[in-house]
């Protein structure tokens, strides 16, 4: 009867398996030069993990596949939640048609106070589960504090404006218009793409504006 | 990417894009002095908000 197992250390066991011809290595030669996937040894080599063996270069192929997938993953969310937000506001936009400078102006910049809050809830899920690092956080929430502080200015200009009389497009398109300089000269390099696709609902509530208060149908 | 954070994500964007329908809806039954007071309340709440997320 042949035993597995012999008393003494893991060390003795594997050389009584290679004096009795059952060690797998040794039995099976092809097993030490080829993993299953067939990438030779003598280039990858192996490794344990857990009692189960890993070809080093089957391993590396799954790593980078999972990446990829995980990456793929996240853009396609990322680029989900943008189009969803974008589109949203875009509708904003074309409901402001009936109403007068005054009120598109106004509405706009209310768009834009609720744009911002819902990009402050996206950032903080994004870097909740890792989309976001640091310093890209740091960069929208430089972004968002820039937009409030100017969209809180244009709001005071328009609301001036309107209590000195004046009700044309005229009178409040040149403060739209001082609203996207504002954010403009103040605001972060945006170079990051990802991050930009989560400020671009912002900016388009922003740019909006000066439509909806040229597209204005009441006082003229 | 761990998929409880996908529906997470997905939850606040739905979430948002609700809240940002809601907000269109009660502009239309509002003065412009009030949006405007609205606006203004959204502003304060939102540095409140910048302050908790650079806090995260």
């Amino acid at each position: 009867m042949r035993t597995h197992l012999v008393a003494g250390t893991q060390s003795d066991n594997i050389k009584d398996s290679i004096t009795k011809g059952t060690n797998v290595l040794v039995a099976m030669p092809e097993f030490r030069t080829r993993c299953r996937n067939d990438h030779r040894t003598k280039d990858a080599g192996f490794y344990f993990v857990g009692g189960r063996r890993w070809c080093k270069t089957c391993k590396r192929i799954s790593n980078k596949n999972a990446k990829e997938r995980a990456r793929m993953q996240r853009k396609l969310l990322t680029s989900a939640v943008t189009c969803s937000i974008l589109a949203v506001v875009l509708i904003m936009i074309a409901g402001c048609k009936i109403q007068d400078p005054y009120r598109a102006a106004i509405r706009g910049s209310a768009d834009v106070s609720q744009a911002v809050s819902s990009g402050i809830k996206i950032t903080a899920s994004y870097y909740s589960s890792g989309t976001f690092n640091d310093a890209q956080k740091a960069t929208a929430a430089k972004y968002f504090g820039v937009v409030t502080e100017c969209n809180m200015t244009f709001r005071k200009a328009v609301t001036d404006v309107h209590n000195a009389g004046l009700t044309g497009a005229s009178a409040f398109l040149p403060i739209a218009d001082s609203f996207v300089t504002c954010v403009s000269v103040g605001s972060p390099n945006l170079a990051d793409p990802k991050v930009a696709n989560v400020l671009k609902a912002i900016d388009t509530a922003i740019r909006g504006i000066s439509l909806a208060v040229s597209n204005a149908k009441g006082v003229q | 990417m761990d998929p409880n954070l996908v529906v997470s994500i997905a939850l606040t964007a739905l979430n948002e894009i609700l809240s940002i329908i809601a907000h269109i809806r009660a502009q239309s039954g509002m003065t412009t002095g009030q949006i405007a007071a609205l606006a203004d309340q959204q502003d304060l709440a939102n540095k409140d908000a910048i302050k908790a997320l650079l806090a995260l």
